[in-house]
């Protein structure tokens, strides 16, 4: 029978913030929270422009390629998996440790879009998202 | 007490952001890492992995504590870029249901790096 559950709220009875979600071979669980993607962004430097976006409050264009995300609720602490690409023939990459001084912390993170020569570039569109623990 | 519950479809309380479960299922990403490929391997973060193999200099190899069902699982990777504005490269070299490749670049040269992040959305087995 077809079932609607409407809350605002899902909450884990043993841990609050773990709840088991059966896989699709209906043998293994994952971990909803875990899973869940914490922010997503597609960004377009040439504007610039956010198109997309989730729980990301703001994006700084710093310079040419280079741009910092800032997070509306932060991480509880920096070791989240970030990953993403661009269109065309460059990466996106956390920033740049000779650049910077700063690591990436709870509530930003700096990235760099590059093409293969090294040089940095503008990006149409830019497609990052976020995993880890919220604080 | 532990507790199951199963249904289609998941909405706010007031009946809107509507949502159905393979969807929550399905989009949900099944497994991630951020780890320091530098020195002696460090996982700092992750989901549904049971190590990550230090192949060779730039290669790494994480494995799956529970497997996927097939090796269609989709594969994002990022890496920090450890020399200034050098080019740099991640090359997902395979993808299995157990674990998949990556190959890690920076000016034309397989380069260890501390910062390296991949997430995998697919069906679970």
């Amino acid at each position: 029978m077809a079932s609607q559950l409407k809350v605002d709220t899902i909450t884990g009875v043993t841990t609050a913030g773990s709840i088991s979600v059966t896989g699709e071979g209906n043998s293994t669980t994952t971990n909803l929270q875990q899973g869940l993607a914490k922010s997503l962004l597609n960004y377009n430097q040439t504007g610039p422009t956010t198109d997309n976006s989730f729980n990301i409050s703001s994006v700084s264009d710093d310079t040419t390629g280079t741009f910092t995300p800032a997070y509306t609720n932060v991480f509880s602490n920096v070791n989240y998996s970030c990953s993403g690409m661009c269109n065309t023939t460059m990466f996106v990459c956390l920033e740049d440790s000779v650049t910077e001084t700063s690591e990436t912390t709870t509530s930003d993170a700096k990235m760099l879009a590059m093409q293969h020569n090294g040089i940095l570039i503008d990006c149409e569109q830019t497609m990052v998202k976020w995993h880890g623990d919220l604080a | 007490m532990a507790s199951e519950l199963r249904v289609n479809t998941l909405k706010d309380a007031a009946g809107a952001n509507s949502v159905a479960m393979e969807y929550v299922a399905g989009g949900s990403s099944k497994a991630f890492v951020r780890f320091n490929g530098t020195g002696t391997l460090a996982v700092n973060k992750s989901l549904n992995h049971s190590s990550v193999t230090d192949n060779t200099t730039g290669n790494y190899t994480p494995n799956y504590t529970n497997a996927f069902s097939d090796s269609n699982s989709c594969v994002t990777m990022s890496k920090k870029n450890s020399v200034s504005n050098a080019s740099f490269g991640i090359n997902n070299a395979s993808v299995a249901t157990t674990n998949y490749n990556m190959q890690l670049y920076e000016n034309n040269a397989a380069t260890d790096t501390d910062i390296v992040s991949a997430a995998t959305i697919g069906d679970l087995a």
